[in-house]
């Protein structure tokens, strides 16, 4: 039966036959929905509500969720309307997740594959600079950062990003140190193809599967990280906030007003439970030997 | 009028201090159009001469000597001047077409890319192309392959693709590594037909590393035989098979399992190791027909009556 499909399936790209396969997939649709309606929800969510993410209703501090008040996830304990934040706080927390993870994969899998498959000093090299950041205490670079350059939100997601294409960089090198012993490599090489193109055309596409995976599994990494700098004091300030930074405020007032921790809590953990379905959907997706087996 | 020719070439390999030279200088002719057969057991440096060729030597080996391919030397070229010629001009089909081939990228473009590189096509041109070679190949649909992953073809089909590939800037020779040693027999005579074609209908030389003397038989127009990082015997094939000159073929010709039912003998003792070469003849320790000098002196390559070369200092077949 797959067989016959792939007969008379049109060609496409590497992306577009992933796409395809990726829709095959049940659990990673799913997933892919409920991050898409997330999107759209903490877009367009806050206009929804009369009230604003750092207005306060003097006359409901500390309430629980109540569709009759107008307050649907409750107030803070400062009485801000928690849907608005919630929704405000995903922008940020989404945003960071998305712009910190793209800017370690475009670092990390060039930085790996060149020097995993240059080998030699080059490599050697290249992996004493990685290793030399990693020693480097990340807070330390970036209150640096910050100081250097004044605290804006944009900075603060290149600064995490800079810091995540660390572990990027590790793992597609020691992808890249296999793949380029592999066979199709050499016939690459004794084809005449320059070794720019042997990277782009041979080894990043075999790197896909493992790249997908660790990048959604940066995508939490990076909204934890932010959570952090917020609660120091380096991240977001109050009065925007983040899901992190929710969290960490919801925590506090745990035994009179749960839901101030559950709820921020849930957006989080359905964010990254989706992202990791999608991811494991994705590397399936982008095996052209794995004909898509949620049928 | 020789396309390739190699004299004294050899290949060294440092290794914690140690060097050894898996191959100590080879010389060889390929003919315009020849289907050269070099054939020697495991180690013997068939496979590193051709990486040498092809100036894709592990690392830590290194080539010299000299090896001109139609007027252009390829040991010491730059590393520029070598890509473009890897493709072009020299192109090697390899022993696994299960590996051979990126399973990330659709056959049609795998194909064409030699041609993108050498030739500036664009993706497209390079398609179109790359259907002609797969079809010049035999594949049944051309248009379908194009579009399809390297895992929904079978191994003699891969090979064949990954023949096309080889041949996609029409080379002047073609170096294959034990093409069909990964194959089984039936897929195996189709490969070794299609070889003869291509070279009637390119006039592409082809040198073929194999240890299976039955591929050699049905396929070459002459033969070298390798033993220790040396050619020891060159000869048109039928000569070769009909009265070999050095011991060490016919230790070879008797190693095959006779079908008739014969027992295969083989050669008693192993190959000397390359690290720590003797003197004399290599094949002196193993050798049933050894001289006296055999132990001191190394037998030069000499020509034999027609177009014959061997190295032994006997000076008939024994």
């Amino acid at each position: 039966m797959a067989t016959e499909t792939l007969l008379v399936r049109p060609p496409g790209g590497l992306w577009v036959d992933a796409l395809r396969r990726l829709a095959q997939n049940r659990v990673a649709v799913a997933a892919g929905t409920v991050l898409a309606v997330l999107a759209i929800a903490v877009v367009v969510g806050p206009s929804l509500s009369p009230w604003r993410y750092d207005q306060t209703d003097w006359n409901l501090m500390a309430a629980p969720p109540d569709f009759g008040s107008g307050h649907w996830f409750g107030t803070d304990a400062l009485g801000r309307d928690l849907f608005v934040r919630v929704m405000h706080g995903g922008r940020v927390s989404l945003a960071v997740g998305i712009v910190a993870t793209l800017v370690s994969l475009l670092i990390g899998v060039t930085w790996g594959a060149v020097a995993g498959y240059v080998g030699g000093r080059v490599d050697r090299v290249m992996m004493r600079i990685v290793d030399i950041l990693y020693a480097l205490p990340f807070m330390f670079l970036v209150i640096l950062l910050m100081v250097l350059f004044g605290r804006s939100i944009l900075l603060m997601f290149l600064a995490i990003g800079a810091i995540n294409w660390l572990d990027m960089a590790r793992i597609v090198r020691g992808q890249t140190l296999s793949l380029r012993e592999r066979e199709f490599v050499e016939a690459a090489r004794a084809m005449g193809m320059p070794s720019g193109a042997i990277i782009r055309r041979h080894i990043v596409p075999n790197l896909l599967g493992v790249v997908a995976v660790t990048a959604t599994l940066t995508v939490p990494q990076v909204i934890l990280v932010e959570s952090f700098l917020s609660f120091l004091g380096l991240g977001v300030q109050e009065p925007m906030t983040s899901w992190g930074a929710l969290v960490n405020d919801g925590a506090h007032e745990l035994e009179g007003a749960p839901w101030m921790l559950l709820i921020p809590g849930a957006f989080l953990a359905v964010t990254l439970f989706c992202l990791n379905f999608l991811g494991d959907g994705l590397r399936d997706a982008l095996d052209p030997r794995d004909p898509g087996r949620a049928r | 009028m020789s396309v390739l020719t190699l004299r004294n070439l050899s290949v060294r390999i440092r290794r914690h201090g140690l060097q050894s030279a898996p191959v100590a200088g080879v010389d060889l002719e390929v003919g315009e159009g020849e289907i050269l057969g070099i054939v020697g057991e495991s180690g013997c440096g068939k496979s590193l001469t051709l990486l040498a060729l092809m100036g894709l030597l592990p690392p830590g080996a290194a080539a010299s000597g000299s090896a001109v391919l139609a007027g252009r030397e390829l040991i010491g070229a730059s590393a520029a001047d070598m890509t473009s010629v890897r493709g072009a001009e020299l192109a090697m089909v390899f022993q696994d077409p299960m590996s051979a081939l990126n399973p990330y990228l659709r056959l049609g473009v795998q194909v064409g890319e030699a041609l993108e590189a050498h030739r500036g096509m664009v993706r497209a041109e390079a398609r179109d192309a790359a259907e002609a070679l797969l079809r010049a190949v035999h594949f049944p649909d051309p248009g379908v392959a194009l579009t399809r992953y390297p895992h929904q073809f079978s191994g003699g089909m891969r090979q064949r693709a990954t023949i096309a590939m080889a041949l996609a800037c029409g080379p002047r020779v073609l170096l294959a590594d034990e093409p069909t040693t990964a194959l089984d027999v039936t897929v195996q005579a189709q490969i070794l037909a299609l070889f003869r074609e291509l070279r009637e209908a390119t006039n592409t030389a082809i040198v073929l590393v194999t240890h299976d003397l039955g591929v050699v038989a049905a396929l070459c127009d002459r033969v070298a035989v390798m033993y220790a990082g040396r050619i020891v015997e060159s000869a048109p094939v039928d000569e070769l098979f009909a009265r070999p000159l050095h011991p060490y073929t016919r230790g070879l010709l008797d190693s095959v399992p006779g079908s008739a039912g014969a027992p295969a003998k083989g050669i008693p003792g192993v190959p000397p190791d390359p690290r720590d070469p003797a003197p004399g003849c290599a094949f002196e320790p193993r050798c049933a027909w050894r001289l006296e000098r055999c132990l001191l002196e190394r037998p030069a390559l000499t020509p034999r009556d027609g177009a014959r070369h061997a190295a032994c200092h006997l000076e008939d077949a024994p």
